[in-house]
């Protein structure tokens, strides 16, 4: 008993250090935000222009068609905004850093980072943030989804705890996901496109029903790229067409799959690793 | 003009190292295609020539033509006038635009290769979906692609020389290439907007990047058109050629370099 009070206190200690340490790096980053701020603008100008050619494509497409395969204009912008979340929030907290992984290996930085005292693994993700991704983030994904959740029949406290449920633990699956892939750096020099093409370039697909696409591409989207799970089933469940529980578990047991499999891909590539800066 | 060949060459055998990276690009057009398709073969509503105008369209779109037109040429003039590399291009006998456009054309050449070949070799196969609409289409489509290339890249030779004065230029180079983007016709195909925009987009050069050689090879492009056509791109690119020759003298005359 009183050891396992002791493991308890130390990974409290652990998880309090570690909140410190990534306070640390919110804080860096914002003073890096005001300084770049023109940049910054133009950032955030660049995502609510995407967003909004993005509504007007649909609300054109829709003023040609009735329905998208029983999809309304509503569905689809909760497909979109549910869609937008993925991509600010893996921007905004660890994409930007995964991404210069290969870059630090390279020039020699990683070398620098192996000598600190924090968890590799936390420190290649989540050394910057992209403050500037947050005001797009809100201004654009907020109206988004307020249009696409307002005046249904079907929404209820539970579908609405459901959908963010798939949309948390989906986000964590695409996180282990991105971890485990750029991993392979370690051993091959493309990792990077190969990341990027499977974590972002695919969230192309999320803005059409994944029950639109032939089987064998809807099960990729779903199972080997959590893709459905952070679009197509929130929105599901919303629409109050899927029970959620099954699907929930089957991302749950996805996202313990990719947690080992990154685990087992850096812990083979670090000792792989020999520094070349 | 033998340097230039020569640093073409060059590029051509740096970007075929790297050929793992191109196959995902390719792999990314594909996923354009098919989610730009999917999302608009509704609008055909089972009309068969419809739907082999937008896969067509789609095709040359992403496939070809617009993979052809990078922003990269804005962003590296940026990213060398912001770092003081141009030092090293101001020093040579070279003109540093030209290099920034020798540089992104050798990468996208490679990039459109395959997509040309499986267009040349379905269009074998399946001549009634991809083939043009005659060898004068064709012909003229190359003409015009080229030009809407020329047009392309003076508007990135303007926006890269911006640098000069703003120092960091990515994201608004971003915001451009995204308005730039939309208004050539990706995300919505330019052949479905309403008449009134059609006419008013006639009149910039952003009809004539894409949307003009796509109707060309699909052969929806009148005699009289072409020629009207023919006009305004030579309208844009004395004006834009002129306009970037201005802009970007002023900018070296302000440009301060130390080192």
């Amino acid at each position: 008993m009183a050891g396992e009070s002791a493991v308890m206190r130390l990974l409290a200690d652990d998880m309090k250090r570690y909140l410190k340490i990534y306070f640390i790096f919110v804080k860096n980053s914002f003073q890096l935000f005001l300084s770049h701020r023109f940049n910054f603008l133009m950032g955030i100008t660049a995502n609510i222009i995407w967003t909004i050619s993005q509504l007007i494509s649909l609300r054109f497409l829709f003023d040609k068609i009735s329905t998208f395969q029983g999809w309304s204009f509503q569905d689809l912008i909760l497909l979109l905004a549910f869609g937008q979340i993925y991509v600010y929030t893996s921007v905004l907290i660890y994409d930007s850093n995964i991404s210069d992984l290969p870059k630090k290996i390279i020039s020699g930085a990683f070398d620098r980072m192996l000598t600190k005292p924090i968890n590799i693994k936390f420190l290649s993700s989540f050394e910057t943030v992209a403050i500037a991704q947050f005001i797009p983030m809100i201004t654009t994904v907020t109206p988004l989804l307020l249009y696409g959740l307002a005046g249904r029949h079907s929404l209820t406290l539970a579908s609405l705890l459901f959908a963010f449920l798939f949309i948390i633990l989906g986000n964590i699956a695409f996180y282990l996901l991105t971890l485990a892939l750029i991993g392979l750096t370690f051993f091959v020099e493309n990792a990077l496109s190969i990341k990027d093409f499977i974590t972002q370039r695919t969230s192309d697909l999320s803005r059409i029903p994944t029950d639109y696409f032939p089987k064998a591409i809807r099960y990729i989207i779903t199972y080997a790229i959590p893709l459905a799970f952070v679009t197509y089933y929130p929105a599901l469940v919303i629409r109050g067409r899927v029970d959620p529980i099954l699907p929930l578990t089957s991302l749950l047991l996805l996202t313990i799959l990719f947690y080992y499999l990154g685990h087992v891909i850096w812990q083979k590539g670090l000792k792989n690793y020999s520094g070349v800066g | 003009m033998a340097k230039y060949l020569l640093l073409l060459k060059n590029q051509i055998s740096l970007i075929t190292t790297y050929r793992f990276e191109l196959s995902w690009r390719w792999l990314s057009t594909l996923f354009e295609i098919v989610v730009y398709f999917s999302l608009w073969s509704l609008t055909a509503q089972g009309n068969q020539a419809d739907l082999k105008k937008l896969l067509l369209y789609y095709i040359l779109f992403f496939g070809i033509l617009h993979n052809l037109q990078s922003s990269k040429v804005a962003s590296w003039m940026g990213d060398d006038i912001s770092s003081g590399a141009l030092n090293q291009y101001l020093t040579k006998p070279i003109n540093f635009p030209l290099v920034q456009i020798i540089k992104t054309i050798t990468i996208l050449i490679v990039r459109v290769i395959t997509p040309i070949i499986i267009l040349s070799v379905g269009t074998l196969f399946f001549p009634g979906y991809l083939a043009p609409a005659g060898v004068i289409n064709f012909i003229f489509f190359l003409i015009f692609a080229l030009l809407g290339l020329i047009l392309w890249n003076l508007l990135m030779v303007i926006i890269g020389s911006l640098a000069f004065w703003l120092t960091e230029i990515r994201s608004l180079v971003t915001v451009v290439d995204l308005i730039f983007t939309f208004l050539k016709g990706a995300f919505i195909p330019a052949y479905l907007y309403p008449d009134r925009v059609k006419t008013l987009l006639s009149y910039t050069p952003f009809s004539y990047l894409t949307s003009f050689p796509t109707d060309i090879y699909q052969g929806f492009v009148s005699g009289e058109k072409l020629f009207s056509g023919s006009m305004i791109i030579v309208f844009w690119i004395i004006v834009l050629g002129f306009l970037c020759r201005f802009i970007y003298g002023r900018g070296v005359r302000r440009y301060e370099a130390f080192g």
